[in-house]
């Protein structure tokens, strides 16, 4: 066991770590006056910095901002819940075309207020006007969703012309996110292209959902590039290079499910091996791209894919071989795994990131 | 007892403690680079999705090794082979955390959940049959094993979930005790709670400004919380009915009416309001998060006594009045008073914008290639409510 050597910096009577709880409330807040005292007297932090510092601790500050949003957001809900429940039971009297009026007028004096308040476009990163205009953005876009929706299943306008129906929302949003830098509505317009590609965009549906038919698997896998290719471009361009993360995340996630999903399908051997090619293929690029970026949590995601699919290759020749071999392979291979990631963690250790 | 370097915890403490200065922009970079060089900390604890991915990995290989042995041994003897377990794993925790100087690395974490539960199957398995003959004796053993294991665990690895099972172990052995030894012992029981939360309350307040014990205070300050939780949940009306309900259903299958009801009711009620506006007075942050949390307990309370007829007008009164006062707040609070603000101090967040607006600063003059531009106030996946400022 490692003895700790004892610490026997002293200021004055106390040791630097004395803490009274009682006298800095903020439990949350680590600094310390007595730790601050002595990194001055070591000629660490200068007189600038400790006056500073001394002035925060004389008069503690805490952000309620989390608090508040939280009660922000439990008001929306409660107040939309009611008010869902309030139409639902008095519809007979209210009428389905008042409804939708009132809807659409949301949307649009939603988007109205958007465009007055926004800042000009930008092709980089536009600082919102506030926390309210995000909230009333999302607002106008969900109100316009639900308007589309409630047009189509009360009066069938779009008929069964079901494309039509997800790409009309689906312009406005990709219209929306990128004139007023919003990554909220960037997602719900990608979720929105799957729909209107035929895919659900979310990993975790595509994983349990219905992945048995090439022709989903073909479908999710171009949703899939196409949102990489957008997030690639993206960057490429300094075109809202920041939205990158967004695609990217959607498009690795569903083109490996995709990829892995064909492989799993396909018995005919040299297909299935142009599929395992394409799963190392893309992995490489994507590992190539997050190891110049420095995104972590690409790389991971990128590493435990890979594995997976590894995994899933080579599962029924070791089971087929002898049971405690697979055993074996599942124990050294995740500690390679751990050895990879630990080793990886040391080369970007600076400055890495989402 | 505790098996991390301290002095690399004490340094520790003075990075982070700098580190959220530098945050709050009253220390140079210079320095923090300075502060770091002085104070070297040589742990290793990678970031949330490494620690993640290791979390992950290890316990793959746990499962896997686990199914390796059993294989071999389940024949023998289970309770053997859940002991070998046991002990393997713990010995590969103290080795990562001693020589390789893991510190929240995901590999602790996962060693020690998982050697703490082989050791709990290997109780389990050896007393079945002592249990079989004693059931009086298994209420109290449990809780016993689970608090002593739980206890080492905690003032070894001075883990903060693992201090929550331990401070539950303990409440819940000295409630059995209680309940056991003393006739009138279950009608007393959520006083005997809050009692005791009181008592650990006052205690664990005692521990935390302990310069000796500094090292657990992260432990010490969530069971604060903890204790607080508890004193309230004691006597909050549904918990006392759903649980005395289970307890005295076992003894005489009746469904027994709240005793002191007025007392109970003004707990539920009033309680939270108290601790709220203590936490306001007192400008103490976690407290005020609790009572924020125990006033929607309350309200739940209520709602599942007293039915309203038309509980969506309920409802949207309740969503105005909340919006009202998020909203007074929020405008109320833009610039600093009494010492709370709407603004954020946040550590990362700040430190991200900063590096943001170097970029975007870095973007202007043209279309220079960048190295390094990935987003950081991402983390949207999808879905609605929220936006993309944090």
């Amino acid at each position: 066991m490692i003895t700790g050597v004892k610490l026997t910096v002293n200021c004055g009577k106390q040791s630097i770590f004395s803490y009274h709880y009682l006298s800095s409330h903020n439990t949350k807040c680590k600094m310390d006056p007595n730790i601050y005292q002595k990194l001055f007297e070591d000629g660490l932090v200068s007189q600038q910095s400790m006056d500073k510092v001394e002035q925060r601790l004389k008069n503690p500050l805490i952000s309620v901002h989390w608090e508040l949003k939280t009660l922000l957001y439990l008001g929306v809900l409660l107040l939309s819940t009611g008010l869902g429940i309030l139409i639902y039971k008095n519809i007979d009297t209210i009428g389905h075309q008042a409804i939708l009026t009132f809807i659409a007028l949301i949307s649009i004096g939603s988007f109205a207020w958007c465009f007055r308040k926004a800042n000009p476009f930008a092709r980089y990163k536009a600082i919102s006007p506030g926390a309210v205009f995000d909230y009333v953005l999302l607002l106008g876009c969900l109100s316009m969703l639900s308007f589309l929706g409630y047009l189509q299943f009360q009066y069938e306008v779009f008929g069964t012309n079901y494309g039509l129906a997800t790409l009309l929302p689906m312009l406005v949003l990709f219209y929306m996110a990128y004139r007023f830098d919003h990554l909220g509505v960037l997602g719900l317009a990608i979720t929105n292209l799957g729909l209107w590609m035929g895919v659900t965009s979310d990993p975790y549906q595509l994983l349990t959902g219905n992945l048995g038919h090439i022709n989903v698997i073909v479908t999710a896998l171009a949703l899939g590039l196409i949102l990489l290719s957008a997030g690639y471009l993206s960057e490429r361009y300094q075109f809202k290079s920041h939205f990158k993360f967004t695609y990217q995340h959607f498009g690795l996630n569903i083109s490996f499910i995709a990829l892995i999903a064909g492989y799993l399908i396909d018995h005919f051997p040299l297909i299935r091996l142009v599929w395992a090619v394409a799963i190392f293929v893309l992995g490489a690029i994507l590992f190539r791209d997050a190891f110049k970026n420095k995104s972590f949590y690409f790389l991971i995601l990128i590493l435990l894919y890979l594995y997976a699919a590894v995994s899933i290759m080579v599962f029924p020749v070791l089971v087929n071989l002898d049971i405690v071999v697979c055993f074996m392979y599942f124990i050294i291979s995740a500690v390679c795994m751990i050895v990879i990631l630990t080793k990886l963690n040391k080369t970007l250790k600076d400055d890495a990131h989402l | 007892m505790l098996i991390y370097n301290k002095l690399w915890l004490d340094n520790l403490l003075i990075r982070e403690s700098a580190e959220e200065s530098f945050a709050r922009g009253d220390l140079s970079a210079p320095e923090l680079a300075a502060v770091k060089n002085s104070f070297p900390c040589g742990f290793y604890s990678p970031n949330i999705f490494v620690r993640s991915g290791l979390l992950a990995l290890t316990c793959i290989i746990a499962a896997f090794s686990g199914g390796l042995i059993g294989l071999m041994l389940y024949e023998l003897s289970a309770t053997f082979c859940f002991l070998i377990l046991g002990i393997a794993s713990y010995f590969a925790l103290e080795k990562t955390v001693s020589s390789h100087h893991h510190y929240r690395s995901g590999v602790d974490d996962a060693l020690l959940w998982i050697s703490a539960g082989f050791f709990l199957a290997t109780f389990t398995e050896l007393t079945e049959d002592i249990f079989r003959t004693h059931i009086m004796l298994e209420n109290f053993a449990y809780p016993f094993f689970a608090l002593a294991l739980s206890f080492y665990l905690t003032l070894r690895f001075a883990d903060m979930l693992m201090a929550v099972v331990c401070y539950f172990a303990l409440l819940i052995f000295l409630s059995v005790a209680w309940v056991e030894i003393i006739p009138w012992g279950t009608a007393t029981l959520p006083f005997l709670i809050i009692v005791l939360s009181a008592i650990f309350y006052f205690a664990l307040v005692k521990m935390i400004s302990a310069e000796k014990l500094r090292y657990y205070r992260q432990c010490t300050e969530l069971l604060r919380i903890i204790s607080l939780f508890t004193f309230y949940l004691a006597g909050n009306v549904y918990v006392i009915e759903q649980f005395g309900n289970e307890i005295l259903y076992v003894e005489n299958r009746s469904n027994h009416e709240l005793p002191l009801p007025y007392f109970f009711w003004a707990w539920t009620i009033i309680l939270p309001f108290v601790y709220t506006a203590y936490a306001i007075k007192k400008k103490d942050q976690q407290l005020l998060r609790a009572g924020l949390v125990l006033l929607a307990a309350a309200a739940l309370t209520v709602k599942n006594y007293c039915h309203v007829e038309n509980i969506e007008v309920l409802l949207v009164f309740a969503g105005i009045a909340l919006l009202a006062i998020a909203w007074f707040l929020i405008r109320h609070l833009k610039t600093p008073k009494n010492g709370f603000t709407y603004q954020e101090l946040g550590d990362e967040n700040s430190l991200g914008n900063n590096r943001l607006e170097s970029l975007i600063i870095s973007n202007i003059p043209g279309d220079t290639p960048q190295g390094s531009n990935s987003p950081f106030g991402g983390g949207n996946f999808g879905g609605g409510g929220s936006s993309g400022n944090f």
